[in-house]
C-alpha cells in the first residue's frame, strides 16, 4: 500500500440495527454491528459476505438511505475527509449527487421505465451541474460513449425496456458517472447479466477507473468477481468484519475459518474436484449465537469461541482476522471443539 | 428395474418451438416468430447428468417446459422411453406427469404459501391417488429426512423456511413421485453461496442413490460442469456444442463455447486468461441471424457462415459440434 | 397463560386502530344482544307517548332516553336493533358479492384467452350500471323486503371482486408453484382450489372489509327512499326517511342518533378495512 495514497473512505466503529417485529414481539436487527474499514482512493475494494452479513446496510448507511426501520447507533463515517453523519440532508444530497454514486443488482429498479435514457442520464447534471440544451445534450451523448453505447443520439430517446439488460447496466453506470463521483459502490452489480456481458462490463468499470482515477467498491458474494477485479478484500459475516486482507493473501492463505471455507465451496472451471460445503445456515440476525457469532458452523471452533467474542488480531499492517485461532494466548491449548 | 442399454430415457427430435408474434387490434396479424427452440437434438440417459448452459435467449428454459410438456413442441418430437410423448393428453399426460418432475430457480415461488410443507411433498402423490391422506404425514417425513431437513419441519408453512431449506423441500418433492428424471431449472441460483454447495451436495446424493437422470439448467458453468456428465451449450434456440463435461471445457470447439469459458470469472487473482471478447449484444430470438445464427458475433466467422446454418455433428468421439469450420 | 393471549393478541392485531375497533365490538355486542339491552319494543310504540325528545331535554323521560319518534317508539331501542339488520344485510351481501365476484375473477384470470375477454367485456358493462338506480329498478321488481335487498346489492357489487381476483389469479398462474402442481399431474380444478383460490383471499378479505361500508350506506340509502328495507322493522335508513321532517320542526333527535350510527359504524370499519389492507399486505417486510 503506498504511502502516498490516502484513504478516501474511513468507517469506524459504524453500527446500524433494524427494528423488526416477528409476530410475537420487537426484535432488533443488528445489520452493521461495530465495523470499521478504510477505502484508499483509488483502489478496487471488494466487501464480501452472503446475504443477511451487512454489506449492503453497510452501503446505504455510508449514503444514508435506510429506510425509516433503520437507525444508525454510532460510529463514524468520513469521506473524503468529512464525518457523513454530521451531514444535514442538504449536504448529504449534494454528496450523492457529485461525490458518491451507487450501482445496484437490478437495472430495471434503478431506472425509471417512464422516463427516456437520455432525460435519466441528464437528471444529475441538469439539477447539480446546471447544464442546458446543447450543453446538456452533448455531454449526455458523452457519457453514453463513455459507457459504450453505440449511436448515442437515437439511444437517448429510448426508454429502458427497449434495451438489453446490460446495456440497461451500463446506463446506471453513465447515470453514477454523470457527476464524476470520486467512489462508486457497486452492490452486485452483474448478478442479473449473462456471463458475456457480465465480463464486458467489468472491463468497462475497469477502463472508467483507469481514465478516471475512480475508488471502486464491490459489494458481491462472487468470488469471481473479487478475484477478477479487486485488490483488497473485506470479508464480513453477521454484521461484522472478520477478515480483511489484500487479495493475494485472501486467496492463497485465508486466515479466517469463513473465508476458507467460502473459498472452498465456490465453483471454478480450472479443478472440477468434489468439494465439502459449510455446514449450517447463515444466521439468524435477531437470535445471533453467544460468543462468535461463526463458532456453529465452524471446523476449528476452540473452547471460548462460544463464550466470547473474538477480538481483531492484526496479522500484519495490511491484514486483520477477527477470531480466536489467531490470538497468541489461546493459539496452543485448548481442546478443539467439533 | 431393467437396466437398458443406453437407450436415451428422454429424446428431443429436431424440436422446434415458435411463438407467434401478433400485430393489430381487431384481427391479430401473425408479423413474425419468436423462434425460442429452432431445431434441437438432444438426448439424457438413464442415470446421467446433462448440463445445459446459455446465456439469455438461448432457449433452455423453453427447452425445459417443453420436456415437462408445459409447452407442445411447435415441429419435432419428444420422446421417453422410446414412446412419442409429444401430443399426450388426458389420461396419456398424467401418467407421463409422474415420470418426469422439476426444481425451480425461485425457492420462494415454488412453495405453495398456503399449504404446509407435508402438504407441498405429498402433492403429486395425492393427485394420483396413490397416497391416502392418513399416509401424508409418514411421507413427508420420510421425504424430509431424505433432503436433509427434520421430520418436524413437515407441519410449517414455507414462509418460516430460508430459501436452503425451501429448496430441500422443492427438492423432497421431486423425488417422492419415484420420477427417474428431474429437470433443475437453475436449482441454486437465488441461494446464498454457502447454501449453494449443500444443495449441489444433496442433488448429487440423492441422483446416485436413486439412480436418478437431471437436465440441469444454469448458467454458472462451473456449477454446471461440477455436476454433469456432459453438457450441452445452448445458442438462439440450438444446441452449438455437446460433450462429456471434461472434453468440453478442456478442448472446447465452438468459438461461442470457447468464450463462455473465457468469460467465466477467475478462480484466482493471479489467474491469467486469456479472453474472448465476443462483438455486440445477445441477439434476439425475433431476428436471428441468416446463416450461422453466431456468425455477427463469431470472432472466427467466415464466408460460409453468412449463408449456411450449421447442423450438430460429431466432430470427435462423443464430440458433437455445430459450426461451419 | 394470560401472556400468551396477550402474545396472540399481539400477533394478529397488531396496530389495530383500537377506537374504531371498540366501536365495531359495541355494535356488534348490540346486535347480538338487542333483546336484552333494547329498553322497548321497537317496532311497536305508544302512539300517547310519540315524538318525546331526549333525556336531556325539557320535557323527555328516562324511559325514553334518546326521544321518541312519531309512532311513539323508542329511539334508543330503534337504533340498537338498527344496528342487528344494519350488520345483517351488510355482511350477508358483502358475503355474497364476494362470492359471485372471486368466482367469476378466478375462472377470468386463471382461464385466460377467450373465457376472460367474454368475463371481463360482461363485467365491464355490468359495472357500468348506475348503481342507486339498478337497485331501484330490482326492488321495484322483486319488492322490497330484506332477504331482496341482499340478493340485489350482492348482485350489484360482486364486479369490484371479479377485478381483484382476476388480476390476482392471473399473476398467481404463471408463479413456480402453480407449474410444479400441473408437473405433478393436478387439475385445474384441483389448482384453483388448492392453489389459487386461497392466495386470493387475502386480497379478497381485505376488500370486503373495505366494502362494508359502502353497502351499509347504500343500504341505508335505499331504504330512505322507501326501496330497502320495509317498515316497520328498525333500519336506520328508514328513520331517516321518516325523521326527515323533524329536522324543521325541530325534533333532531329522530335523524342525528341513526345518522351518527351509520356514520360511526361505516367509519369503523373503514378504518379497520385499511389496517386489514396494511396488515395483509404481502410487502410489509414486518415493519413496525
Amino acid at each position: 500500500m503506498g504511502m502516498e495514497a490516502k484513504p478516501i473512505l474511513e468507517v469506524e466503529n459504524l453500527t446500524t440495527y433494524f427494528s423488526v417485529f416477528d409476530g410475537f414481539e420487537k426484535k432488533t436487527v443488528k445489520a452493521v454491528d461495530g465495523v470499521s474499514l478504510s477505502v484508499t482512493s483509488g483502489d478496487t475494494v471488494a466487501i464480501i459476505g452472503e446475504s443477511g452479513c451487512g454489506k449492503s446496510t453497510l452501503a446505504l448507511s455510508i449514503l444514508r438511505v435506510l429506510p425509516e426501520t433503520a437507525t444508525i447507533l454510532n460510529g463514524k463515517i468520513v469521506f473524503d475527509g468529512e464525518d457523513l453523519l454530521q451531514k444535514n440532508r442538504g449536504e448529504m444530497s449534494k454528496i450523492r449527487a457529485e461525490k458518491i454514486a451507487m450501482i445496484l443488482q437490478d437495472p430495471m429498479m434503478s431506472l425509471n421505465p417512464v422516463f427516456t435514457i437520455g432525460n435519466q442520464v441528464g437528471e444529475t447534471l441538469y439539477y447539480h451541474q446546471g447544464l442546458r440544451n446543447r450543453l446538456l445534450k452533448d455531454r449526455i451523448k458523452e457519457l453514453l460513449l463513455d459507457v459504450k453505447i453505440p449511436e448515442p443520439e437515437s439511444r437517448m430517446k429510448q426508454y429502458p425496456h427497449e434495451m438489453s439488460g446490460g446495456m440497461r447496466q451500463r446506463i446506471v453506470g453513465a447515470i453514477a458517472l454523470s457527476c464524476n463521483p470520486k467512489l462508486i459502490m457497486a452492490d452486485e452489480p452483474t448478478t442479473n447479466l449473462d456471463v458475456t456481458i457480465q465480463l464486458q462490463y467489468l472491463n468497462l468499470l475497469r477502463d472508467l477507473q483507469e481514465k478516471t482515477g475512480v475508488t471502486l467498491l464491490f459489494i458481491t458474494h462472487d468470488l469471481g468477481i473479487v478475484a477478477e477485479m479487486c485488490k483488497r478484500v473485506i470479508v464480513m459475516y453477521s454484521g461484522k468484519v472478520v477478515e480483511r486482507a489484500p487479495v493475494t493473501n485472501i486467496y492463497d492463505d485465508p486466515a479466517h475459518p469463513y473465508t476458507k471455507a467460502l473459498l472452498d465451496a465456490a465453483f471454478g472451471l480450472q479443478d472440477l474436484s468434489k468439494r465439502s460445503p459449510i455446514k449450517g445456515e447463515p444466521p439468524d440476525l435477531s437470535n445471533l449465537p453467544p460468543g462468535c457469532h461463526y463458532h456453529p458452523r465452524c471446523e476449528r471452533q476452540l473452547g471460548i469461541c462460544s463464550q466470547e467474542e473474538p477480538p481483531e488480531i492484526a496479522l500484519s499492517p495490511d491484514r486483520t482476522v477477527k477470531c480466536w485461532l489467531f490470538d497468541p494466548a489461546h493459539r496452543k491449548s485448548d481442546r478443539m471443539k467439533h | 428395474m431393467p437396466f437398458k442399454e443406453k437407450t436415451p430415457v428422454v429424446q428431443l427430435q429436431e424440436v422446434k418451438k415458435y411463438f407467434p408474434m401478433t400485430k393489430g387490434i381487431i384481427r391479430d396479424r401473425i408479423v413474425g416468430h419468436v423462434k425460442a427452440l429452432d431445431g434441437v437434438d438432444l438426448e439424457l440417459n438413464a442415470n446421467e447428468v446433462v448440463g445445459l448452459v446459455g446465456e439469455s435467449g438461448s432457449g433452455k428454459s423453453t427447452l425445459a417446459k417443453i420436456i415437462l410438456l408445459l409447452e407442445k413442441p411447435t415441429e419435432g418430437r419428444l420422446v421417453f422411453d422410446g414412446e412419442d410423448v409429444s401430443g399426450f393428453s388426458g389420461n396419456d399426460l398424467k401418467r407421463y406427469r409422474q415420470k418426469i418432475q422439476a426444481v425451480f430457480q425461485d425457492p420462494y415461488s415454488s412453495l405453495s404459501p398456503r399449504l404446509k410443507v407435508k402438504e407441498i411433498i405429498a402433492e403429486p402423490s395425492l393427485v394420483t391417488g396413490k397416497l391416502h391422506r392418513k399416509e401424508v404425514d409418514d411421507m413427508a417425513s420420510e421425504y424430509l429426512r431424505m433432503a436433509g431437513l427434520p421430520a418436524g419441519m413437515r407441519n410449517v408453512y414455507p414462509h418460516e423456511l430460508s430459501g436452503g431449506q425451501r429448496q430441500r423441500v422443492a427438492i423432497g418433492r421431486a423425488i417422492s413421485t419415484r420420477a427417474a428424471v428431474i429437470i433443475l431449472d437453475e436449482p441454486t441460483s437465488a441461494l446464498d453461496v454457502s447454501v449453494r454447495l449443500q444443495i449441489v451436495e444433496l442433488l448429487m446424493k440423492l441422483q446416485q442413490e436413486l439412480g436418478l437422470s437431471y437436465l440441469l439448467i444454469g448458467h454458472d458453468l462451473a456449477l454446471v460442469a461440477y455436476m454433469s456428465t456432459n453438457i450441452a451449450v445452448m445458442y438462439l434456440g440450438k444446441i452449438v456444442e455437446f460433450a462429456r463435461t471434461k472434453e468440453l471445457v478442456q478442448n472446447a470447439i465452438h468459438p461461442y463455447t470457447r468464450a463462455l469459458i473465457s468469460a467465466s470469472l477467475p478462480s484466482h487473482p493471479n489467474e491469467k486468461k486469456e479472453r474472448i471478447t465476443l462483438a455486440g449484444e445477445i441477439a434476439n430470438p425475433f431476428d436471428i441471424p441468416a446463416g450461422c445464427r453466431f456468425h455477427p458475433r463469431c470472432p472466427e466467422a467466415k464466408e460460409a457462415c453468412y449463408h449456411i446454418d450449421p447442423l450438430l455433428k460429431p466432430f470427435l468421439e462423443n464430440h458433437w459440434v455445430a459450426c461451419n469450420f | 397463560m394470560i401472556i400468551n393471549i396477550r402474545q396472540i393478541f399481539q400477533r394478529y392485531f397488531r396496530g389495530a386502530p383500537k377506537i374504531p375497533a371498540a366501536i365495531l365490538v359495541m355494535l356488534f355486542l348490540a346486535a347480538i344482544f338487542a333483546n336484552f339491552l333494547a329498553p322497548h319494543n321497537p317496532e311497536v310504540g305508544d302512539p300517547r307517548e310519540r315524538l318525546l325528545p331526549t333525556v336531556f331535554e325539557k320535557g323527555g323521560l328516562l324511559k325514553y332516553p334518546l326521544g321518541t319518534d312519531t309512532m311513539g317508539r323508542d329511539v334508543l331501542s330503534r337504533v340498537i336493533f338498527g344496528a342487528r339488520v344494519s350488520l345483517l344485510v351488510a355482511f350477508s351481501a358483502v358475503f355474497l358479492s364476494a362470492c359471485i365476484g372471486t368466482l367469476v375473477g378466478i375462472c377470468a384470470g386463471f382461464f385466460g384467452g377467450w373465457i376472460d375477454q367474454i368475463v371481463m367485456r360482461f363485467t365491464d358493462a355490468w359495472l357500468s350500471i348506475p348503481t342507486i338506480m339498478f337497485a331501484t329498478l330490482l326492488a321495484v321488481v322483486l319488492g322490497p323486503s330484506v332477504a331482496n335487498i341482499i340478493i340485489i346489492m350482492g348482485l350489484i357489487y360482486w364486479t369490484r371482486y371479479a377485478r381483484v381476483t382476476r388480476g390476482e389469479a392471473l399473476s398467481l398462474k404463471s408463479r413456480e408453484f402453480v407449474h410444479l402442481a400441473t408437473i405433478a399431474g393436478s387439475s385445474k380444478l384441483r389448482i384453483i382450489r388448492k392453489h389459487i383460490l386461497p392466495n386470493v383471499m387475502n386480497s379478497v378479505i381485505t376488500l370486503a372489509s373495505l366494502q362494508i361500508g359502502v353497502v351499509i350506506v347504500v343500504e341505508a340509502s335505499l331504504t330512505f327512499l322507501g326501496v330497502g328495507v320495509p317498515p316497520p322493522k328498525p333500519a336506520w335508513g328508514l328513520m331517516l326517511s321518516e325523521g326527515r321532517a323533524g329536522l324543521f320542526t325541530g325534533q333532531w333527535w329522530l335523524i342525528v342518533f341513526p345518522g351518527l350510527a351509520i356514520a360511526l359504524l361505516v367509519m369503523s370499519f373503514n378504518l379497520m378495512g385499511d389496517w386489514l389492507r396494511r396488515r395483509l399486505d404481502p410487502h410489509q417486510q414486518s415493519l413496525l
